[in-house]
């Protein structure tokens, strides 16, 4: 008596406790008026769920067809306009099964056993599926499969004629290359499949799909290379994958952000890419990938931080280059997130430190300046953000010049204008420039927000408060890993033999190991690879 | 167990003290290589004697070689020793950087800047401290050696004239103030139970004292090479000093922000070891799971603790008196005494 007064009473009862089962209303079971799990013997009925399901979606197509001489074998097809290729769908299908069933030595065959003949002679389709539970006939109808019903037969037959339109392989624009590959993904997995499979020619290279999103049921494809990957990896990344319960996946970023180490962490925590020459050289040492139908982007897990700083033109450059380009890189990285501060904290705290010539300048071009050293230095670097936004986000034609433009019609006023110094806005211009060599969008991003708080603490503590914090954040970088593997990897927990393709990338032929926590023991090749004249 | 690769262990070690040419004068880089010599000798021990029991966690190893109650003693006392030092350290940063650089900030506000950072550092526990200091300790290395290496046209041979001019006694005692601050060696027995191989820290550990030893020697050579004995006694921050020397085509001069940096970086790095250290002796001690919820009470204790030393001279002066006994008494008196314990007290079957 007292105890449902007490719990209607209690002011949170409307806060449900959270089901983590709970199944998700993809607004299809309600609306079927009596559950049907297995495909009937009986066309009507099988008519009749599909048109009950499929109502309102004009546009499903359903066409009803008799196989064989009068009176014949009552048919129907069901699939979606647009997504199926009408003409070879007529050719393969439709044609034998209408047309040439008239013929009269074969319907002697059609009296007999109908529906092996259907399947074995008249159906002229490669990929050819007998499914029985409705649901999966539906949903197999729905990603552009073709779904033919035969009175008679408790199961339905899927041929597959996708023929929807998807675009090209092109370059793709957020990962330029001066040599190399340069094809990249699109937003069909199948062909993105085919891309990955024609650079690994190899039954050892295994594809896993998923349908992962309740209403969506977008394919989510696992790609790695057996014998090469880590299985501790691998299996990690299955569980996470299938533990994904929601209603649609659009994107890889939904998978990103569903199965990262860290789900607030700042920094990319894994990589993605839209080339699958990346992609094949990533599944060679050893890690994972994941597609996405729908999204040109792969994600490629585990991720260590150097690999944000390495872009897949350095494999196709001769290695002096391109480790020296990795030097360049990782320099403007300081200079990207430090500089600012530096010069900040420099100017504030620590004048003693700029030679005396170079002091008297900055000096004298910061005369009539109304603002210190540290609101100039952010308002410019605010104004710089803003420009590469609108730059990036207006139409591509003029985006370039409105940010050229942008950019020195706004310094120079502001100079002459007396707002801000030069030398504050030759940081600010060395900043932005330097965080433009950093191949990875995702972490340029990241770099910005520390840049600033950088600056900040270089503002309120000089020098002392940037060491502090470069402590934090390296230990928080430490503390961070990416399916297991410390994020820092190849110089957190140091790995001398890994740095041959972190910090530098030393020729092929002395590249034996896969990465040592991220792939398995095997190596990549035998000793003694290196080229020189024949020895008689 | 984690994965720790013990070199970067040898950050722990005292970069920037050269407390040394407080006795010895000219002759303290001599003093350095002796001192070198009995830390090494100091950290074999230690070594053998924390081996023996390696899987076993450090309180209940003390609990059961001295007993109960004397175990209790033991293990407040190492606390304190943890909490003590880090404190003193606490002390010289802070008064460093207010006298040389932050003039006009209440130290209270460095104080706290420096635990809060140390506390979030070593918040994460000892693995991921362990690959922080892997980077931090090549930079630390690479600048002081630059700092060096910028250093020596400034080195005058004379400085270095008479050799053993008062005979050996100020050497030896120089020695054995500079390899107390060995502190490193208290540190070792505390984690080594976390350490996935344990075998190997003999060789790590060894080399990366060698290493801190040498570099020890040459900066004291250079610094008093540079400033001459009378003022390299005198003054208080030495190596800073000496880096104002540096002066290259009127350009590359003023480096001293980099001795400070150096002095900031190993400081805190060793605040947040040894914080760690106290937190997870008491988490063992109070029997509580994690050492985590002792961070902050032991950083804010550590906060107050080191209010106890009044100003820069009396802190120097505690740092070449009294200081180098307290050390002693951790790092040679109570594992002599358990060792002791260990063999004559017949506990060494339970410990297999």
């Amino acid at each position: 008596m007292v105890i449902p007064l007490l719990k209607k009473l209690w002011p949170f009862s409307f806060i449900k406790k959270f089901n983590k089962n709970e199944i998700l209303n993809d607004g299809l079971q309600g609306k079927i008026p009596e559950v049907q799990t297995s495909v009937s013997k009986s066309l009507q009925k099988n008519l009749n769920y599909v048109n009950t399901v499929m109502k309102n979606c004009q546009d499903a197509i359903v066409r009803p067809f008799k196989i064989g001489k009068k009176p014949g074998i009552p048919a129907f097809v069901v699939f979606l306009d647009g997504l199926v290729d009408r003409e070879l769908l007529e050719k393969s299908v439709m044609i034998p099964l209408m047309v040439k069933s008239q013929e009269e030595n074969i319907n002697h065959f059609l009296k007999n056993n109908a529906f092996d003949y259907i399947e074995n002679h008249l159906l002229a389709s490669t990929d050819l599926k007998k499914i029985s539970e409705m649901e999966r006939v539906i949903q197999s109808v729905c990603s552009g499969s073709t779904a033919i019903f035969i009175d008679g037969l408790n199961k339905a037959l899927i041929v597959d004629y996708e023929g929807y339109n998807f675009r090209n392989v092109e370059e793709p624009e957020v990962e330029p290359v001066i040599r190399g590959p340069r094809e990249g993904f699109t937003e069909a997995l199948r062909v993105n499949n085919a891309l990955i499979r024609r650079k690994i020619k190899s039954p050892k290279l295994k594809a896993e799909f998923l349908e992962i999103g309740s209403i969506t049921k977008t394919q989510v494809g696992l790609f790695y290379i057996d014998g090469v990957v880590n299985n501790k990896i691998l299996e990690e990344a299955r569980k996470r994958i299938s533990r994904i319960n929601i209603d649609g996946i659009l994107d890889t970023n939904y998978i990103d952000e569903l199965i990262r180490d860290a789900p607030l962490c700042p920094f990319p925590l894994i990589h993605r890419t839209e080339k699958p020459d990346v992609v094949a050289a990533e599944l060679l040492s050893g890690k994972l990938a994941i597609l996405v139908d729908g999204s040109p982007s792969a994600l490629i897990v585990p991720a260590v931080f150097t690999e944000f700083f390495i872009s897949s033109e350095d494999y196709y450059l001769i290695f002096i280059f391109s480790s020296f380009t990795r030097w360049i890189r990782f320099l403007s990285l300081l200079i990207a997130v430090f500089l600012p501060a530096l010069y900040v904290a420099v100017t504030t705290y620590h004048q003693e430190m700029i030679p005396t010539p170079l002091a008297i300048s900055i000096a004298a071009t910061r005369e009539g300046v109304p603002f210190p050293t540290f609101v100039e230095a952010a308002l410019m670097g605010l104004v710089f953000e803003i420009l590469r936004e609108a730059g990036t986000r207006m139409p591509r034609t003029i985006g370039q010049a409105v940010s050229i433009v942008g950019t020195l019609i706004i310094g120079d006023a502001a100079v002459s204008a007396g707002l801000t110094s030069p030398p504050t806005i030759i940081i600010t211009a060395l900043t932005g420039l330097a965080i433009f060599t950093i191949p990875a969008p995702e972490m340029v991003i990241t770099l910005v927000i520390i840049r600033f708080l950088l600056l900040i603490l270089g503002a309120v503590m000089g020098l002392m408060g940037i060491m502090l914090a470069t402590l934090i954040l390296l230990s928080y970088l430490a503390s961070l890993r990416s399916f297991g593997v410390p994020y820092l990897s190849p110089l957190g927990p140091l790995k001398p033999r890994d740095l041959q393709d972190s910090i530098v990338r030393v020729p092929w032929w002395m590249m034996r190991w896969r990465p040592h926590l991220i792939g398995s023991k095997s190596k990549r090749q035998p000793f003694g690879q290196k080229p020189g004249p024949h020895k008689r | 167990m984690w994965l720790l690769i013990t070199t970067s262990n040898s950050l722990l070690i005292p970069l920037s003290q050269t407390a040394i040419a407080a006795g010895s004068r000219q002759d303290s880089w001599l003093a350095e290589i002796l001192s070198l010599a009995i830390q090494l000798v100091m950290l074999q021990m230690i070594l053998k004697f924390s081996l023996l029991s390696k899987d076993m966690e450090f309180s209940s190893r003390i609990k059961k070689i001295c007993g109960r109650i004397v175990g209790s003693i033991v293990i407040v006392l190492y606390i304190w020793f943890f909490v003590f030092s880090s404190a003193a350290f606490l002390k010289e940063l802070t008064s460093f950087a207010v006298a040389m650089i932050y003039v006009q900030t209440p130290s209270v506000v460095i104080d706290l800047m420096i635990i809060l950072t140390s506390c979030y550092m070593a918040f994460h526990g000892l693995e991921v401290q362990a690959r922080t200091n892997e980077i931090i300790l090549p930079t630390i290395i690479s600048l002081y050696l630059i700092g060096l290496f910028l250093l020596l046209p400034n080195v005058k041979l004379d400085n270095f004239k008479p050799v053993l001019e008062n005979g050996l006694t100020p050497v030896i005692k120089g020695a054995f103030i500079s390899s107390s601050s060995f502190v490193f060696t208290v540190f070792v027995p505390v984690v080594l139970s976390y350490v996935n191989k344990p075998e190997e820290c003999q060789k790590t550990l060894t080399i990366g004292s060698i290493i801190q030893g040498f570099l020890l020697i040459i900066a004291t050579a250079i610094i008093t090479g540079v400033l001459g004995p009378n003022l390299a006694q005198v003054t208080i921050y030495r190596g800073y000093i000496a880096l104002r020397y540096i002066s290259y085509g009127n350009f590359v001069e003023h480096l001293d922000p980099i001795g400070f940096s150096i002095f900031v970086l190993s400081k805190v790095v060793q605040i947040s070891l040894f914080i760690y250290a106290a937190s997870l002796i008491s988490a063992q001690f109070l029997a509580i799971k994690s050492y985590k919820p002792l961070i902050f009470p032991t950083g804010f204790i550590i906060l107050l603790l080191s209010n106890i030393f009044k100003n820069v001279s009396q802190l120097n002066r505690f740092f070449i008196t009294l200081w180098p006994l307290h050390n002693f008494f951790f790092e040679m008196v109570i594992p002599l005494f358990l060792w002791i314990l260990i063999l004559f007290g017949g506990r060494e079957r339970n410990l297999e």
